[in-house]
């Protein structure tokens, strides 16, 4: 149960330009390939599968033709090889029988499974029959345990009575199920000796744009301005005394936020506007908070318009807010203190008042939700 | 100078240098913290997992690994001094170190200097809890497998990688140093970590040879024993060794080294003599890296060498070598005088000082025939001649082919530790129309061939004198005590002796000073082991004036 | 087959059952791509990026690859229309033992995967999305290849999508055989053309990922339940589940459970009704593993109160993870269940940090030496003492999880290991382990 022997299994007649011979039918789905990402070096695992599908296995010269493919150094493309263990370093047998053996699929009767393939093949797991049909294999979950334990034959799974051919909720792979394919792919195998392929990329499009600026490829990237521009989300307010705070969510990339009030909810005019980059916080969205002072009693509305750079997004929804007089806060103090605010002079009580109004209004602020 | 920054240690404030990651913080704070996969000059891995540190965080303490954890100002950390959770995080992977490793160091070259052997005597655990009736797992490469006596597959072992490197890959450790070093400094990647998990093992691509100027580095950065130079291998078991930091003499961007030699003066220590060179870290001039021929050049110091004088090529002893130059240069009518680039600066300050003293029978030539070669961006500028700005500096020209052209001008050459004839044979013959030629060489070169009088000199290895390299940095030679004839002289001190003036060391230094106005503030303290960098002319003669108004 | 209890919208699984749902022609009667629809009451085009992320971020749904991250987080601070293209990989590499809820929606519902990954690429701007499906799911693959010829046809792919200006392509990307591609970083090597070795962190994915630039990895039911949030608004969504742990969430249940399969559940429902839904629990339920192998097991007392959410588990030191639950009766032996999880992560260990290369493996070493018949006293100790050295210590949580189903059997079915170091002394107690490595040829 090693690999020893790799080395002696190479086959002696290939070459570098015989790889790049029989890889010159795949030179379709290698062109697609190059186009779908912006590296050639992304392609690699997909050109190994190929190699796969033309040789039935990947030998080192096979490593090495696609490390030409995918710019990368011969061994780069060796030890991403190695990495996976589904490119097969040795000439393989016709049919490649996966068993899970994971703790599922383990109580599921995995061992037992295994067993009785062992001596149906006559073979242990990790070897290949004498007439070269089959190998078998202890796998790690192949996620399939709803119908454990496990089974892959090549690529397709177990799932389901051979008949039907479909997958079958709650059915559990059986010894009879697996011994009837062994039956049948023998049959198959005197009826058709030559082997057949199949396509390891599961039939990809072939005609796609590509990735954009990748070689090869014609895609065009996306426009900045293929969506809407990000208006302000989440209008709130709250307030009393006269006093409101409006809040909105903005994109990050907004670059200008134009707070707009009205009376009747019908003409709206500007009556401040926010620059988002002098709030701080982490990248992403941003709340930006705006205060604005109306009569007590009145209802008023407001709404947002975001800016990005200059496209200018269609204004939020408005939200209506009514600001009642709280008896306990002491209006004329206030007004001052807002007064001095506005003109820039320090006021020494100033934060602990206006925290104190803060708290205050959270209790009585009468918050309606938008407009009915 | 950057402002340094607070951070905590083990609950003691300290202030080190910004921008680095925390590992580089801790050394620089004096907590010896363990690295195998991080080194200085290549990107991070992280995943050796050797070098976890407690860190506090957001969501509290956690264990992370300093080598990938850039230092913020204020930042609380606990190491090996205060945690146990430190502790036991390393001794745990130590264990897991060793899980897989054979373990051989009696018969493995990197013993003494290997990160493994040092950590796990430090770090590791006292008694192993390996079980013995549990098998190792260290297959390494199917191409190199095999199996021991005990029927348990092995790692390949003294693998014939290349040219020059030997691998053995049971002992590798998996840190992908070497991988970074091809891909990332090399810039061709010829190493990689195939299959994964306990299979993992290092390889080229199968088949093929490891193969690049610089791959001896590979065994360098390599932590243990896995990557070894041929060139070394059971030649010398390290603690015999002694370190001279030195600079390549071959390359004017002049590599910092250290020369590894046996003094074998003790009882039972093999020979004694220069056993390595090693690329000595400096971040301005050659990271960590040495090319591979640089590093071979301390075979060229037992080969061949000149250790009396020579009349005519006929042995004779060093003073009468001396007593015949002096006598030709005595004679003489007009003497051609060719400086040399190889040469140290001190050296250069000698013949100088011989040209003054023999006035106008004396004229001044310089410069190199070897070709100049493009740099590589690693450890080379591409430039043989490796002070070819010291002789800039001292003014010295740049006109060996004028005296080509002038030859019979001369009835006398005289050249200090410079090949002239193996630079350039063709061009070289021309002098050999000049009847008396002398030669102070530390080979028995060619040109020493040509010599009417040659007289041995110390070579690189054994002198000390400085150099500036290509960037104008001025950088130091130290001599190591392995000259094979004690006799002999280092060129400043032969020149000197010839010219009657007989310096000493600190003469030599202060006469290379008076020449060249950018040395004024500069001493061989100053230069220390990573060499100084000089300001230009330009800034010196602004000072200079700025000094007068 | 009833996949869903009583009450419960079929977010995901509504096609599960419908003959050829995942043709284009039925998906489509089944509403699929309506969501996509343009002009007036456009649920997509038309409508900012901005507020299609905020509409998934308030709909609370969560990762379900196994971290449980809040999706609309994790968008939210991926940088949009920057110098470098935003790439959105799906997460198809469905190997957490025990899982295959993506391999159904692969294979009976691709439609609802491509319409949330156009939905998700829109809102952040993408204009190559790749699926990167595990190696062994060849037949998925083809059916995921056959419908995006589907939606190209149909003009929902490509450049200029249904007139808007935007564009996308979708690319499947086959992996090869290894469970480490599903973490994140580890997938974004893989889909690069390298080994699949997670990277380090920081930069996360969201800022600098697939070919250095923002790349956003999302499992396949993550997106698979969008198209469902933009048709129903994301209060609907929210409005399932609990208030931490919002919407439904597939389950694929397997061991001894009378209905083994994928089931479709409102996070939060009590687990043993879960079981009843899946048939009820063969013979005597002795515990359960919650989340996929790498979640800490439950015993049968803790099943007893548990509810299927992210809370609830973690409170119970386990983890939802990746809805792969696996109830086991009495006649069980959990030794021999930890041994195959022990061999499971260290053969799919990547091989990078030491602690998990070398830890993993000797773990399992010394689990298989119980197992044969060869432990000593103090293993048990021992090989806790491992799974502590290299829980968290690890670049990825590959190592950790191996510790946590360690610790997890170690504590909860200690009697059991105990009785096998009581064998230890008679031969041929146990069997024999050499054989049990998978792979062998190559
Ligand atoms: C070892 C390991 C294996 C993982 N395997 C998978 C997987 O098979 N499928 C998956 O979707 N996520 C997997 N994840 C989680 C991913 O790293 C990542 O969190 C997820 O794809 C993010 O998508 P989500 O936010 O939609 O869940 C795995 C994580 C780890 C650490
Ligand atoms: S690398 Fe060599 S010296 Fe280092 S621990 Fe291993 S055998 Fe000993
Ligand atoms: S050979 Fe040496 S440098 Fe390279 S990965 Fe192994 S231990 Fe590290
Ligand atoms: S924890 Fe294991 S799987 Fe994860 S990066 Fe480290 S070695 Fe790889
Ligand atoms: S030195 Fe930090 S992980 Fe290796």
């Amino acid at each position: 149960m090693s690999k020893v022997g790799i080395a002696e299994v190479q086959p002696q007649d290939l070459t570098l330009e015989g790889v790049a011979e029989r890889m010159s039918k795949h030179q379709a789905r290698i062109d697609e390939l190059v186009r779908r990402y912006p590296v050639k070096r992304a392609t690699l695992l997909q050109v190994l599968w190929l190699i796969q599908e033309e040789f039935g296995w990947v030998p080192r010269l096979g490593i090495k033709w696609a490390a030409g493919i995918a710019e990368v150094s011969p061994v780069h493309a060796f030890a991403v090889t190695e990495f996976y263990t589904m490119y097969k370093q040795v000439p393989p047998a016709r049919w490649h029988i996966r068993v899970c053996q994971t703790v599922n699929c383990l109580i599921q009767g995995s061992e037992a499974l295994i067993a009785h393939l062992e001596e149906k093949l006559g073979i242990a797991c990790g070897s290949v029959t004498e007439d070269n049909l089959f190998a078998l294999e202890r796998v790690e979950c192949l996620a399939a345990c709803g119908n454990g334990p496990a089974v892959q034959i090549d690529d397709e799974f177990l799932y389901g009575p051979e008949e039907l051919n479909q997958h079958e909720d709650g059915w559990h792979t059986q010894a009879a199920d697996v011994d009837r394919w062994i039956e049948r792919l023998r049959a198959e195998a005197a009826a058709h000796p030559e082997w057949e392929t199949v396509d390891q990329l599961g039939g990809i499009i072939l005609d796609s744009l590509g990735h954009p600026g990748a070689p090869k490829a014609s895609g065009s990237p996306n426009q900045e301005t293929y969506a809407a521009a990000p208006p302000a989300i989440n209008l709130n307010a709250e307030g009393a005394n006269g006093k409101i705070t409006v809040h909105a969510l903005i994109a990050p990339e907004c670059s200008k936020l134009v707070f707009e009030r009205s009376d009747d909810d019908l003409g709206f005019s500007e009556v401040g506007a926010i620059d988002p980059s002098t709030i701080k916080g982490p990248p992403g969205p941003k709340t930006v908070t705006f205060d604005d002072r109306v009569d007590i009693g009145k209802t008023v509305y407001y709404r947002a318009i975001a800016h990005s750079g200059n496209r200018v997004a269609t204004p939020s929804s408005s939200i209506a807010i009514t600001t009642e007089a709280r008896p306990e806060a002491d209006t004329e103090y206030n007004l001052k203190v807002l007064s001095d605010e506005k003109s820039g002079k320090e006021n020494g009580g100033k934060k602990e008042v206006n925290a104190d109004i803060a708290q205050a209004s959270e209790k009585t602020a009468n918050k309606e939700e938008g407009k009915k | 100078m950057t402002d340094k920054i607070q951070i905590t240690i083990d609950g003691e404030e300290h202030s080190v240098t910004p921008g680095q990651q925390l590992i580089q913080a801790l050394w620089e704070a004096g907590v010896d913290t363990p690295n195998f996969c991080y080194h200085e000059d290549l990107s991070i891995a992280g995943n050796c997992r050797i070098c976890l540190a407690e860190v506090e965080g957001p969501r509290g303490w956690g264990l992370m690994i300093s080598c990938h954890m850039p230092i913020r100002p204020g930042m609380n950390v606990r190491t090996q001094r205060s945690s146990e959770k430190v502790v036991n995080a390393r001794k745990g992977v130590m264990e897991f170190q060793l899980v897989n490793h054979p373990l051989d160091c009696p018969i493995c070259d990197k013993a003494g200097e290997c990160k493994l052997q040092e950590h796990y005597m430090s770090d590791g655990r006292g008694e192993s809890r390996m079980r013995d009736d549990i098998g190792k797992q260290y297959a390494g490469g199917p191409d190199h497998q095999s199996c021991d006596r005990k029927g348990q597959t092995r790692g390949g072992k003294h693998i014939d990688l290349g040219d020059r490197v030997l691998l053995d890959q049971e002992r590798c450790i998996s840190c992908s140093r070497c991988v970074r070093f091809m891909r990332e400094v090399a810039g061709d990647e010829q190493l990689e970590l195939a299959s994964r998990g306990d299979h993992t093992y290092i390889t080229t691509f199968p088949g093929e040879k490891l193969d690049h100027e610089y791959d001896l580095c590979t065994t360098d950065v390599c932590p243990v024993g896995a990557l070894t130079g041929k060139h070394f291998r059971f030649q010398q078991r390290v603690w015999f060794l002694k370190k001279t930091n030195s600079i390549v003499p071959d390359d004017s961007l002049g590599a910092n080294i250290t020369i590894d030699y046996n003094e074998g003066q003790r009882e039972g220590a093999p020979e004694y003599g220069v056993y390595r060179l090693m690329p000595r870290r400096n971040p301005d001039v050659n990271k960590s890296w040495l090319h591979n021929d640089s590093r071979m050049l301390y075979t060229q110091l037992t080969e061949n060498r000149l250790t009396e004088g020579l009349k005519h090529g006929e042995p004779c002893s060093l003073a009468e070598a001396n007593t015949a130059m002096s006598a030709a240069l005595a004679s003489a009518k007009k003497i051609a005088i060719v400086a040399s680039g190889h040469a140290t600066n001190e050296d250069n300050a000698a013949v100088l000082a011989l040209l003054e003293k023999l006035g106008d029978r004396a004229e001044l030539f310089g410069g190199s025939w070897l070709a100049v070669g493009e740099g590589d961006g690693i450890a080379r500028s591409g430039d043989p001649v490796a002070n070819r700005r010291g002789c800039e500096l001292l003014a010295i020209p740049d006109n060996l082919d004028q005296l080509c052209e002038r030859v019979a001008e001369f009835d006398c050459l005289l050249t200090v530790g410079h090949d002239l004839w193996a630079a350039d044979a063709e061009k070289a013959v021309a002098l050999e129309g000049i009847s008396e030629r002398l030669v102070f060489s530390a080979w028995k070169d060619a040109t020493a061939s040509r010599a009417t009088v040659a007289m041995g000199v110390r070579a690189w290895a054994e002198v000390r004198g400085t150099m500036v390299n290509c960037n104008d940095r001025i950088q130091m030679l130290q001599a190591c005590p392995i000259c094979p004839n004690d006799e002999l002289m280092s060129i400043w001190e032969a020149v000197s002796e010839l010219s009657g003036v007989e310096w000493d060391s600190a003469a030599a230094w202060k006469a290379v000073k008076a020449r060249v106005p950018q040395l004024a503030d500069v001493s061989y303290r100053s230069i220390g082991a990573l060499g100084q960098q000089l300001v230009s002319e330009a800034a010196v003669a602004a000072s200079a004036e700025s000094a007068e108004v | 087959m009833k996949r869903t209890p009583e009450n419960c919208p079929q977010v995901l699984s509504a096609l599960f059952d419908v003959t050829d749902g995942h043709t284009m022609s039925v998906a489509a009667e089944h509403g699929a791509y309506s969501r996509l629809e343009t002009g007036a009451g456009a649920r997509i085009f038309g409508r900012s990026q901005f507020e299609i992320i905020e509409d998934v971020f308030a709909s609370g749904i969560r990762g379900r690859g196994g971290a449980g991250f809040p999706t609309g987080m994790k968008w939210r601070f991926v940088p949009r229309n920057g110098e470098k293209p935003v790439y959105l990989v799906i997460n198809a590499d469905e190997g957490e033992p025990g899982t295959f809820k993506d391999h159904f929606i692969m294979d009976r519902d691709p439609h609802s995967l491509i319409e949330g990954m156009i939905i998700a690429g829109y809102a952040l701007g993408v204009r190559t999305a790749y699926i990167f499906v595990r190696g062994e799911m060849l037949p998925q693959i083809r059916r995921l290849n056959s419908a995006l010829q589907e939606a190209y046809e149909a003009g929902f792919l490509g450049e200029n999508i249904k007139g808007t200006g935007y564009n996308l392509d979708i690319y499947v990307h086959r992996g090869a055989g290894a469970y480490i591609c599903g973490e994140e970083t580890a997938l974004i090597n893989a889909l690069e053309g390298c080994k699949g070795q997670p990277r380090l962190k920081p930069p996360f994915p969201a800022i600098s990922g697939a070919f250095e630039s923002p790349t956003v990895v999302n499992n396949v039911e993550t997106i698979a339940a969008l198209p469902w949030i933009f048709e129903h608004g994301p209060a609907a969504y929210k409005a399932l589940g609990t208030s931490m742990s919002p919407g439904t969430k597939l389950f694929s249940i397997s061991g001894d459970v009378a209905k083994p399969g994928v089931y479709e559940i409102p996070l939060g429902m009590p687990m043993k009704e879960f079981f009843d839904l899946a048939g009820g629990v063969v013979g005597d339920l002795a515990g359960c593993i919650p989340g996929g192998s790498s979640s800490p097991v439950l015993s049968s007392d803790e099943c007893d109160d548990a509810t299927m959410d992210y809370e609830c588990m973690k409170e119970l030191g386990t983890m939802l993870g990746s809805g792969a639950v696996m109830p086991f009766n009495t006649t069980r032996d959990p030794v021999l269940m930890l041994q195959t999880l022990t061999r499971f992560y260290s053969h799919e260990s990547c091989g990078q940090c030491t602690p998990c290369r070398e830890g993993t493996g000797y773990a399992d070493r010394v689990v298989d030496a119980v197992v044969a018949g060869k432990g000593r006293m103090g293993d048990v100790e021992f090989i806790q003492d491992l799974a502590d050295q290299f829980e968290w210590t690890t670049i990825c949580p590959l190592a950790t999880a191996d510790a946590w189903a360690i610790g997890g059997f170690l504590k909860k079915f200690r009697s059991y290991f105990d009785a096998y170091l009581d064998k230890s002394d008679e031969k041929d107690a146990g069997r024999d382990v050499a054989s049990l490595q998978p792979g062998g040829f190559w």
